[in-house]
């Protein structure tokens, strides 16, 4: 076998060992990280958006970027692209390597900057954007290398560097960078040259900030949002596997992993909790599961907020039909994402409107996923169920059944409000009732758990959780209530003497959290003496 | 014969161009006129507005617009999608018949048949507009904000630029631009968060100052200029955002405490008069008669808030001012009374002929983009009359105005559209106070307003472009470094 030959051979096994790594690790480490890239951007396939892309530097490379990034929300389509995105890259540095005169392990060596590439996909906030900068900057400089002429070569450079800036951005700062190895690798000296080209790039942005409005920092970057890696977060794919399932509105899915990782994280715990609400069983299994107090119950939304946590927040007032403040969330979710637009909030608000009958603004919405390649169908869907009848859609019935009918004015943070609004619009709503009941536990307010209790509950016929009980136990003690009151609420025997069996240990150990953990560790009396909120 | 083989694929595709224009020959002809988006049907624009170009609603396979000037001209346009105006015959026939008005004939291909509805005329007015608007782009969202920048719009073209963005001061708000009876060279501009300021930019220097005292309840909030340039009025307000449960309504801002001061540009001092701080009452939305002698505002009995926040109505009133010592007179006369009303006013903002105080009217509150029952009202300074802008208003909210330099005409905010985004619709107003039907601000993609998710806030006529220093305003804010605003006691 000749060395050309040997070396075909190399680099074919190259790209294919890599494709397959790359496609494996994106596909079945990382699935749900590029799902919510998808998630938080919205490709448009019309001209004013990509008109809009001129506002800033890396026009071109974010526009291609954007559009291949849509791919991901196919299941599959995130590893496939990045795969091809990322050999595409591979194969231009091969060829560049070449044309600087290697022969040998070049298949190899081009794997390294493509390697570092590829790690920073793990991050959420890298897009493809930066290597479709990268390859539009290696492409111009494989055509410079194809150049002859010296003078030609010169002209070349001098004009493509700032086209560079406008189609790549701060990724641009390769291009000089890479002349002046390229040619000193080729012994041709021109040091005035080189001072020219690094002048241009080193000045360029910082004369492009006007125009862009962008800082400094912003100009020498974009379209990098940050530097550095973090490398991996396999808990936050978890937490992306369950907000993403909850998405797609695979429910059992959601409480299937919230069941299989048991995440100490409070996203997790939000998604579990709605989980186990649509299965009716939020008090049943609350406290299986890690409760930072009533944080996993709603997520806030305040100016110290992750803007991930805001993009998460509107599913659970979805879920109970608090419309407005979905709406809110929604909104909010959207333009804290980094590109200021996303499909899944789009969606959401869509929804919102179509459950509050709101026709009108639904069709804007759906007018919008209207021109897009991936949740045009969706919008179609959807724009059906505006126009036909709500009994033909069971979703959409009983979101419409858990409407507030009368107004209340609340702070966004009073849960306690806008959960008793919604009870008292629709007593069925017992995710409502459960919340409601739940946030009081979580925060160890016993006495207005034993108002709500009251109210809705006691007497009526149905069987009532344990931790229900539980937490009555507690309320009839601190009260000391008459046999006569403890007797109203027809608490099982069996749980009055497991009480009393926990609190004959608690007194006996002098409050020993051991003891009590094994057999009491899933009960209400439990969290209720020893959970804590510790500072994350 | 690379090159004749390039003119064989060529010169046919250049022969068929013509061909996509079809001749409308014996269309089906309706009574009706057609359903257009914007809707610009009798609408009155000034001569040199930008290209009103639009779509009709519904499908269709083409569309074709005969526009025909009443003194001269005529364009004929058509397209798959929407009716794009080039821009320089827009103008020109725009000028060709000011004073008179453009008839518009639209047909629109229907399942392979040419309907064609009635025609509908837009009227140009004589009366001339200001350069341009100057607005705040926000996305719905109140508590906390992301992306949002202060821009200008200049209306005789599609052309927009940013004034400023907060992506430049990361996590800052920036609210309340205001202008000196349109002078796009004196400015006042609050930025919120950590960079927090108020940027006064005027024909000199650009300053930021800190416009929270230890007497003031708050940093300075609603602005309006005294036309001498050398006062500003702001409110100062205590505010809390609360929501609504019911669909139909949403967000309510609410002031817990309000008052109102002056700033003497000159002193670089605060002032204000116990009848504009009482404990007694709420006041707010400051703004000067343009003879600079009198200061309206509005005023409301405080309420326990947030429960009786549906009681909480504001009139509409106004105070003597003496421009030369900055004094006050010492009585304020009621213009709107709240309670005989049972509504509530806001922004009262005169118009620069004196002649007319247009303000917001709704059931309750003072913030009122997000009161689908606001609509706007227009108060005849000298007859005390007051009557609803029928003419004007829509079903959902009707808000935020202000007037051009020549008080011809008005620009104000509306959700007519979808009920969630506020968007710029600007109408005429004649010598008799006459109003024509508003047409909401062009734009090149008829369908740019249905696919934008931010809102069109605060919107100002500037009677020329605002050359505001960018870079000067971003270092000075970064810096931190403020001159503080003195308060002087009463």
């Amino acid at each position: 076998m000749t060395i050309e030959r040997r070396e075909i051979w190399t680099r074919i096994i190259t790209a294919f060992v890599f494709a397959v790594c790359c496609f494996s690790f994106f596909q079945f480490l990382l699935p749900y990280h590029l799902f919510f890239k998808e998630q938080t951007q919205l490709f448009l396939l019309t001209a004013e958006y990509f008109i809009s892309y001129f506002e800033k530097p890396a026009s071109l490379a974010a526009y291609i970027g954007d559009f291949l990034t849509q791919f991901f929300y196919l299941r599959g389509g995130g590893a496939v692209t990045i795969t091809i995105v990322l050999l595409v890259e591979w194969w231009l540095v091969v060829v560049l390597l070449e044309r600087t005169g290697l022969k040998k392990k070049v298949s190899l060596l081009a794997l390294i900057p493509v390697l570092f590439d590829g790690i920073l996909h793990c991050e959420l906030f890298y897009s493809l954007s930066i290597s479709v900068a990268v390859i539009l900057v290696l492409f111009s400089f494989l055509v410079y290398t194809w150049i002859q002429n010296k003078w030609r070569m010169l002209v070349y450079g001098i004009l493509i560097l700032p086209l560079l800036y406008v189609i790549s951005g701060a990724v641009f700062l390769l291009f000089p960078l890479l002349v002046i190895i390229y040619e000193i690798n080729k012994r041709r000296v021109r040091p005035l040259y080189w001072l020219l080209l690094t002048g241009i790039a080193a000045v360029f942005p910082y004369l492009m900030k006007q125009v862009y409005l962008l800082t400094i920092k912003q100009a020498y970057r974009y379209p990098l949002a940050t530097l550095g890696m973090r490398g991996v977060n396999f808990t936050r794919e978890k937490v992306l596997a369950l907000s993403s399932e909850a998405y797609f509105g695979n429910w059992e899915r959601v409480y299937e992993l919230a069941n299989e990782d048991k995440l100490s994280n409070f996203v997790a715990t939000y998604y579990a909790n709605i989980a186990l609400s649509k299965r009716n069983e939020l008090p049943d299994k609350l406290l299986d599961y890690y409760q930072p107090f009533s944080q996993g119950l709603f997520l806030e939304v305040g100016p110290n907020s992750n803007w991930i946590d805001i993009f998460f927040s509107s599913d659970v007032f979805f879920h109970l039909g608090d419309m407005n403040m979905a709406q809110h969330s929604a909104m909010l979710g959207k333009i804290f994402s980094p590109k200021h637009r996303s499909s899944r909030m789009i969606k959401r608000l869509a929804e919102i409107n179509l459950v509050n009958n709101d026709s009108t603004a639904t069709r804007k919405y759906l007018r919008i996923l209207e021109a897009t390649w991936f949740h045009r169908k969706w919008a179609v869907e959807h724009e059906r169920m505006l126009t036909g009848k709500t009994e033909d859609y069971p979703w959409l019935k009983a979101k419409r059944s858990q409407i507030p009918t009368y107004d209340a004015l609340r702070l966004s943070s009073d849960y306690p409000a806008a959960l008793n609004v919604l009870i008292e619009s629709n007593p069925d709503n017992t995710y409502a009732l459960d919340y409601l009941l739940c946030f009081y536990l979580l925060n160890k307010d016993i006495r207005s758990f034993g108002e709500v209790f009251d109210k809705w509950c006691k007497g009526k016929s149905y069987r009532k959780p344990d931790l229900y009980y539980q937490a009555l136990l507690i309320k009839l003690v601190a009260s000391q209530a008459t046999q006569k009151e403890v007797a109203s609420y027809a608490i099982p025997a069996t749980m009055m003497n497991d009480f009393l069996e926990y609190t004959r240990i608690y007194e006996q150990s002098n409050g020993d959290l051991e003891q009590l953990r094994r057999r009491f560790g899933a009960t209400y009396w439990f969290y209720y003496h020893f959970a804590r909120m510790q500072k994350q | 014969m690379k090159r004749n083989f390039l003119y064989i694929l060529i010169i046919p595709f250049l022969l068929l161009m013509p061909a996509c224009r079809e001749t409308i020959s014996s269309p089906q002809v309706q009574d009706n006129r057609p359903e257009i988006f914007p809707d610009y049907v009798e609408v009155t624009v000034p001569a040199t507005i930008a290209p009103l170009n639009f779509r009709a609603t519904g499908d269709y396979s083409k569309i074709n617009a005969v526009i025909k000037g009443s003194q001269s001209g005529e364009l004929d346009i058509q397209d798959d999608e929407s009716i794009r105006i080039h821009p320089k015959a827009w103008e020109r026939l725009l000028a060709d018949n000011m004073g008179g008005s453009l008839d518009i004939t639209v047909s629109l291909k229907q399942e392979g048949e040419w309907i064609q509805y009635a025609s509908f005329p837009v009227y140009i007015s004589e009366y001339p507009i200001d350069y341009g608007l100057v607005y705040r782009l926000i996305a719905p969202g109140y508590e906390v904000y992301s992306k949002m920048g202060i821009y200008q719009r200049n209306l005789s073209d599609f052309t927009q630029t940013a004034l400023l963005e907060n992506t430049l001061m990361p996590g800052t708000c920036m609210n309340c631009h205001s202008f000196c009876v349109t002078n796009p060279r004196q400015m006042s501009l609050h930025l919120r968060g950590e960079y927090g300021a108020t940027v006064l930019m005027s024909d000199s220097e650009t300053r930021l100052y800190n416009t929270k005292t230890d007497q003031t309840i708050s940093a300075c909030v609603y602005p309006y200029w005294h036309p001498s340039g050398k006062y500003i009025a702001y409110s100062v307000n205590q505010t809390q955002q609360a929501f609504h449960e019911i669909k139909s309504e949403r967000v309510e801002v609410l002031d817990l405490q309000s008052d109102i001061v002056v700033y003497n540009r000159e002193t670089n001092k605060l002032f204000s008069c116990p009848l504009l701080k009482s404990k007694a009452a709420f006041e707010t939305y400051p703004s000067f008669s343009p003879d600079g002698r009198t200061m309206y505002f509005c005023t409301a009995e405080p309420k326990p808030l947030p429960g009786e926040y549906n009681h909480l109505r504001y009139s509409l009133c106004r105070i003597s001012f003496d421009p030369d010592s900055g004094t006050f007179g010492n009585q304020v006369d009621t213009l709107i009374n709240a309670r005989e009303l049972n509504k509530s006013v806001s922004t009262p903002r005169p118009s620069y002929d004196g002649k007319y105080i247009m303000y917001t009217l709704a059931d309750y509150g003072n913030f009122m983009i997000w009161h689908r029952e606001a609509d706007l009202w227009l108060l005849d300074v000298e007859t005390g009359e007051t009557r609803a802008l029928t003419e004007a208003n829509s079903d959902d909210a009707d808000s935020y105005h202000s007037w051009s330099s020549n008080s011809h005409w008005f620009v104000f905010g509306s959700r007519r559209i979808d009920g969630l985004y506020t968007r710029p619709y600007i109408a005429s107003m004649d010598e008799n106070g006459k109003v024509t039907k508003p047409f909401l601000v062009p734009q090149n993609h008829p369908s740019y307003y249905e696919t934008s998710l931010y809102s069109f806030n605060v919107p100002e006529f500037v009677s020329g472009p605002v050359k505001m220093d960018v870079r000067e305003v971003e270092k000075k804010a970064l810096s931190k470094e403020r001159i503080p605003f003195l308060m002087v006691n009463d």
